[in-house]
């Protein structure tokens, strides 16, 4: 009897950005390159766009409260794996914890100023979680490819 | 006899490439500047615009509010990216906007 088929492995990218805004385009870029490759994705420009609006999202929470300008740094880790395919993001960084009361939806139908880049990412990802611990702020951003 | 002459001006902005945090206080300066010379009216012309994140969004909310307040009011021109106008479409802009497929149709509507 032959042994099962080993599962898939996920292929691995790991980034590490200062936390200024003028870096964060560097992360959705690196998405993008990396889903470049996956063969016969549906919708392959959407997707690509919609993760790097989800990424650059994150990153600028990140810069705006977590460090709230202070110097700092973003280690981004990217999971991609093939079957099933999903694209998983890690985003670690050692500012303040994330404020829960900032999770509000924003109401849509009057224009809003402030709150739409968690309703992106909520909108445009299949999963998000947010865990703090003493080490730092941690944030998991999956989203499942076709 | 007097003449009384009032000139009403309409801006058409039209960025071209990315709107993120780290270029949207560009745009917003740009905007600014149209805003205390005493303009009411704007196009903001996205046809070339790549990507446009929340920062960005912020500039045009900010903008909106600053002109109807005043009177006025800021239209929007699609941006040519489809990606780009299911976001539109996904936070409302397309329904809080007046949206015009182009800066002439956009200007034609003032």
């Amino acid at each position: 009897m032959s042994p099962a088929p080993a599962a898939p492995q996920p292929v691995l990218v790991r980034l590490e950005i200062p936390a200024e805004h003028r870096y964060l385009n560097v992360v959705g870029a690196c998405a993008t390159a990396l889903l470049g490759r996956a063969p016969g994705l549906k919708e392959a420009e959407i997707a690509h766009y919609n993760i790097e609006l989800a990424l650059q999202e994150a990153c600028t929470n990140v810069v705006d409260h977590a460090y709230a300008g202070q110097p700092g740094r973003i280690v981004i880790e990217f999971s991609y794996i093939e079957a099933p395919r999903q694209l998983t993001v890690d985003l670690y960084d050692t500012g303040r914890p994330f404020d829960p009361q900032m999770a509000g939806e924003p109401p849509l139908d009057e224009p809003q100023v402030h709150g739409y880049g968690l309703f992106l990412i909520r909108s445009l990802m299949d999963e998000m979680a947010y865990e703090s611990s003493p080490a730092g702020n941690h944030w998991r951003l999956t989203k499942k490819l076709w | 006899m007097d003449i009384h002459e009032t000139q009403v001006c309409t801006a058409v902005i039209a960025p071209i490439g990315r709107i993120d945090a780290f270029t949207a206080p560009e745009l917003r300066a740009a905007l600014d500047r149209h805003v205390v010379a005493g303009t009411i009216r704007f196009v903001l012309d996205l046809s070339d615009v790549a990507f446009l994140d929340s920062a960005g969004m912020a500039v045009l909310v900010t903008l909106l509010k600053r002109a109807r307040t005043a009177g006025g009011n800021v239209r929007l021109v699609w941006p040519r990216e489809e990606a780009a106008k299911r976001i539109l479409r996904l936070t409302k802009f397309d329904r809080v906007f007046d949206m015009a497929d182009s800066a002439d149709a956009a200007l034609g509507g003032f």
